[in-house]
């Protein structure tokens, strides 16, 4: 939880008000399935998961920028729905069984409210920044989501394509929030968040890889973990794991090898322990510049290592 | 990667597979498959050997 007050702002407590007058708007406008799913997510975020919206208002509040506290709550509920809408997209790309929604109803909702979203995120900003910079940010993500959409291990699958093409599909949605809150520094929406989304994507492929109810497993994504996997198999002659990739098999006690084999082997190790590098990498940047206190820098590295 | 965490992930690399010397995998006869690391077999499963062809 991020309790910050800064006279009488208190992040959570806005953070709620502008996600409940949020939220009675968009009841009105969408099918309450869909109402309901987003509800459930938001109030995720607002509890126990990651919000970068909130992430968005710790950062902003140390900058000196026109916005109005009003202002800054409604971005960061906007950004938050942005980045919910991209994991609907990527879990029914992956076809992950999640989500209690027909595909097509959750498709055309998702798509309106996501148009709807980035021209409200453009109208809140419009003051401070161009919206092509929003554009790009959210296009980069989508071309990240269409080679990930496509990804399967090959014989090009690689350490640095996984760096390069995998982790397009987030390092761009943390850079937005980062850049909406710094658009002047460039080490911190560019490079901390960077390292960030980086140490965020490791950890989920490591905790996708060893669970057999997601796609990653079946699909056979060049995800680091996998690759790793592949290398310690190589190394110890493991020819049933290798068996298994090379054959693509699907059923339920081979994927349940290759969860297991991918703890034993190390390659789960090996993602958290890259993961926590980037975490700090990120630290280190957001404690080195004079634009975030040091009150904020406690804050906001408590907030990401829960 | 950036290179100074690169350099740093060589050295968990070498520690990470120096705790794993040795590591591998059998399917018995009867498709019940081990994976032994240290010395120790650490998983047993039946599986449908036919599917892993001529190991």
């Amino acid at each position: 939880m991020i309790y910050r007050t800064m006279g009488i702002y208190n992040i959570e407590k806005e953070y709620s008000l502008a996600l409940t007058t949020y939220l009675s708007e968009f009841k009105n406008n969408f099918s309450s399935s869909f109402v309901d799913l987003v509800q459930k997510e938001l109030f995720k975020k607002s509890t126990d998961r990651l919000s970068l919206g909130k992430v968005y208002l710790v950062l902003s509040s140390n900058q000196k920028k026109p916005q109005s506290l009003l202002t800054k709550n409604q971005i960061a509920v906007r950004l938050d729905i942005l980045f919910i809408l991209c994991d609907y997209l990527d879990d029914v790309l992956d076809g992950d069984k999640v989500i209690a929604l027909p595909k097509n109803e959750l498709l055309i909702n998702a798509m309106s409210l996501l148009f709807i979203s980035i021209g409200e995120l453009g109208e809140l900003t419009k003051d401070y920044l161009d919206a092509s910079k929003i554009l790009y940010f959210l296009t980069e993500s989508i071309n990240g989501e269409r080679f990930d959409f496509y990804s399967t291990l090959s014989k090009g699958s690689s350490a640095e394509v996984y760096f390069s093409k995998m982790l397009q599909k987030s390092i761009p949605l943390v850079q937005l929030a980062f850049y909406l809150a710094c658009p002047d520094n460039d080490r911190i929406w560019k490079d901390c968040a960077q390292n960030l989304a980086t140490a965020f994507q490791l950890q989920d492929d490591a905790l996708d890889c060893m669970d057999t109810s997601k796609s990653d497993l079946a699909l056979f994504k060049e995800t680091l973990p996998f690759l790793k996997a592949i290398e310690y198999a190589t190394i110890n002659d493991n020819k049933i794991f290798l068996a298994i990739i090379e054959n693509r098999l699907t059923d339920k006690d081979s994927l349940a090898f290759l969860a297991f084999y991918m703890e034993e082997c190390g390659a789960v190790e090996y993602c958290f322990r890259a993961a926590s590098l980037y975490f700090e990498e990120a630290f280190q940047i957001l404690k080195s510049t004079t634009d975030i206190s040091v009150e904020i820098f406690t804050l906001l590295k408590g907030y990401l290592k829960e | 990667m950036d290179k100074t965490i690169e350099e740093k992930l060589k050295k968990i690399e070498e520690e990470i597979l120096s705790k794993r010397k040795n590591s591998s995998s059998d399917i018995g006869k009867n498709g019940n498959v081990s994976l032994t690391l240290n010395g120790e077999k650490n998983w047993i499963q039946k599986i449908d050997i036919q599917n892993y062809g001529n190991l």
